[in-house]
Parts: C-alpha cells; sequence; structure tokens
C-alpha cells in the first residue's frame, strides 16, 4: 500500500512538472507578428 | 486557394482574405509565429510552386508585405539604422521615420513597428509608417 501511494504522489509531481514545463513553454510559441500580403490576379 | 497555400508556410499560424480590389490585388492578412521569419522571398517561392505544380494555371504574381505589428530591437550604427525581430532574430535595413528616432533617442529600443517591407537586391529593408514602444 505504501509503495502504492508513493507511485502515486511521484506520478503527480511528474504530471504536474509537465504541466509546468508546458505552460511556460505556451507564451512563447505563441507570440505572433501580423503582416499584409498583396497578390495580383492575372 | 492561397489562403490555404499561405497557411502550409512554415510560421504562418493563420491566413485570412482581407479583400479584393478593382486593381485585381488580393489582400490577405497573416499571422506569424515570432520564432519563423516570412518575408517576400518566402511568399515568392511558394507562389512559384503553385505554378509549377499547377503546370502555369495559377499563376500569382507577388505584389507586396506590409508588416502590421512587428516587436524587435532598434539599432543604430552611424547613419545606419538596423531592426532585429524579437524571436526569429531575423535582421532589417530600417528606414527610420520621426517616431523611431525619439524613441530611440528617449532610451527606447524595443519597439512594435508597422511598415513595408522589401527585399530589393536581396537586402530586406523595412520602411517604417508606424512605430510604438513595446511595452505599450
Amino acid at each position: 500500500m505504501r509503495t502504492m501511494l508513493a507511485a502515486l504522489a511521484l506520478a503527480g509531481v511528474a504530471w504536474g512538472c509537465d504541466v509546468k514545463a508546458a505552460t511556460e513553454a505556451a507564451p512563447q510559441d505563441t507570440k505572433t507578428y501580423t503582416a499584409t500580403v498583396k497578390i495580383d490576379d492575372v | 486557394m492561397l489562403e490555404a497555400r499561405l497557411k502550409k508556410i512554415d510560421g504562418i499560424q493563420s491566413a485570412k482574405v482581407k479583400g479584393f480590389d478593382r486593381e485585381s490585388k488580393f489582400y490577405f492578412n497573416i499571422a506569424v509565429s515570432e520564432s519563423k521569419s516570412v518575408v517576400p522571398q518566402t511568399i515568392r517561392a511558394m507562389l512559384e510552386e503553385l505554378k509549377k505544380e499547377t503546370k502555369g494555371d495559377e499563376d500569382y504574381p507577388y505584389n507586396s508585405m506590409v508588416l502590421t505589428a512587428i516587436t524587435g530591437k532598434v539599432e543604430k550604427s552611424g547613419d545606419a539604422w538596423t531592426f532585429t525581430a524579437r524571436g526569429s532574430n531575423q535582421k532589417y535595413d530600417l528606414v527610420a521615420n520621426d517616431a523611431v528616432k525619439k524613441l530611440v533617442e528617449s532610451g527606447k529600443s524595443l519597439l512594435t513597428l508597422a511598415g513595408k517591407v522589401s527585399d530589393e537586391q536581396g537586402k530586406l529593408r523595412l520602411e517604417i509608417s508606424d512605430a510604438k514602444d513595446s511595452a505599450n
């Protein structure tokens, strides 16, 4: 039982780290710049 | 067709038709990831590829590109101004206007700019029409 609880706790910590890493990385990935492109029709 | 092709370019997160005018030009608004650089040559290469794939049926010449909001660092060296885009580190020769000059003189260097991009003779050039402190 103790081993099982320890494993669950470790999994929870690992999951928490993943979520933290993903949320920290997200703002950089979502930053954009904008432009207008004109293309001729022939 | 063109909208879908623009969306396939690496870094373009969205591309929407803005309109079509009497002078026969398509206008698209695009949003690009800061980590990527999309320049006039990127658009021309896409149009060339489209023409090649369709054996000339889909032939749309590139017209122009205007950055409407891009953030990066402005630097002055002698009489030359340069802009380095945040994220991609793409460099542009800058044609600075009074707004840019005033901001840099007041100690601001991270600015959000708008202006026309050209790449004559292989040199990227950004002709500023608007500039503001990136913190605003």
